[in-house]
């Protein structure tokens, strides 16, 4: 085909190129001293050889909708129009909202705001509209995504927000999530070591539900107080998908990267899990459960949302 | 991390807000330099210390111990 679904800009103007073609193809005819009968007529025909329609970006949310929460650094739902996150300047202590630019973090304007300071989480919004926003109003333990004016990224140059153990940052939601019946919850987590103590990834509202990562590879998840323990398998220093499902009443399902890690029996609902991410739930946190990793999308679903279809979309993303 | 110790737990505020002025907070999205720890013998008071700023009235420790939070099932 010709391409002549795309445009180009002519004096400021947008043209499509299959008008930019007819009127070339006229101009050609005129100088030979003919005439072309009618250009409404050329350019219709010229459309129609290659109508290329606009491409509309599609998030994840867009092919497994219905979300409880959803926090990422990439675009979710092509309806969301909200921010990403809010960032704290640590040279000016002032702290401004960040949005999108090609449906990715807008790092240049991130980078632009923090002006060679780092930069640290103070709000990371929900994209799924139930407006469960996380926060952090304590400057010291917000989590960190801006190093000396340079956006922090993982392994495949994707922005992150890091939680460092020894520093103990962490961020909250206002009102606690809570999963029912059947859900799934997907995290993208770049764990940055293997020896800390108690890395806690998600903690409910109280000791009785929460989803560890600790020393050993060890992964952990507890619902109402009682503790599965699992062999993670993570990549330290690479990015894992993270994946907790529940596809019936009476069974719990962990995978790392795909692959099934428990398969436990459990009965109840995963009360309040998602009321902090990257510490437990004492008030304040204690020291020894601080995450260390680095985090770029935590999204959950109350239902039977396909486990495998929102992996490929993530892989194939991150 | 290193943390600042006190009896006092009005001491420990007092410093919470001198480095929150310091340092400009927007007292919106953030309010504070850092919370402050209770030990559960309810005598001892602990918060983070800033790596700018220091005080000589005040007791700084590497790390708090395991004494300082409350047991739990792990």
């Amino acid at each position: 085909m010709l391409g002549l679904g795309l445009s180009i800009t002519i004096g400021g103007v947008i043209t499509p190129y299959y008008v930019v073609v007819a009127n070339a193809f006229r101009d050609r005819v005129e100088a030979d001293g003919g005439t072309v009968e009618s250009m409404s007529c050329l350019k219709k025909d010229l459309k129609v050889l290659n109508p290329v329609k606009p491409t509309v970006y599609k998030g994840l949310l867009n092919y497994y909708s219905g979300a409880a929460a959803a926090y990422s650094l990439r675009l979710l739902d092509n309806t969301y129009t909200g921010d990403v996150i809010s960032v704290r300047n640590a040279s000016t202590g002032q702290s401004t909202d960040i949005g999108f630019a090609n449906n990715e973090l807008d790092v240049a304007a991130l980078e632009t705001f923090c002006n060679g300071a780092d930069g640290y989480v103070t709000a990371w919004y929900d994209q799924s509209g139930n407006n469960k926003h996380m926060f952090q109003s304590d400057a010291a333990s917000q989590p960190k995504i801006v190093s000396s004016g340079t956006v922090i990224k993982d392994g495949n140059n994707k922005p992150v927000v890091e939680f460092e153990e020894t520093v103990g940052q962490w961020m909250e939601v206002e009102t606690s999530i809570g999963l029912t019946v059947n859900f799934l919850l997907t995290a993208v987590v770049t764990p940055t070591t293997n020896t800390n103590t108690w890395g806690v990834l998600l903690n409910g509202a109280t000791a009785d539900n929460r989803i560890r990562l600790y020393q050993n590879n060890t992964g952990q998840v507890r619902l109402s107080g009682t503790i599965y323990n699992y062999v993670a398998s993570l990549s330290i220093g690479s990015l894992n998908v993270l994946s907790f499902q529940r596809t019936n009443t009476t069974s719990l399902e962990a995978y790392t990267n795909g692959v099934q890690k428990l398969n436990t029996t459990l009965s109840s609902a995963w009360s309040q899990i998602i009321n902090r991410l990257g510490a437990n739930h004492a008030d304040p946190p204690a020291a020894d459960h601080f995450l260390s990793a680095k985090v770029s999308e935590l999204i959950a679903w109350d239902d039977t949302t396909d486990r495998a279809g929102v992996e490929t979309n993530i892989n194939d993303f991150y | 991390m290193a943390y600042y110790k006190s009896t006092d737990k009005s001491e420990l505020e007092a410093y919470n807000n001198l480095v929150a002025e310091a340092e400009n907070y927007d007292g919106v999205k953030t309010v504070r330099w850092a919370s402050i720890y209770s030990h559960p013998n309810g005598l001892d008071f602990a918060i983070k210390k800033h790596p700018t700023y220091s005080v000589t009235e005040l007791t700084e420790v590497e790390k708090l111990g395991s004494e300082w939070f409350p047991s739990e099932d792990i």
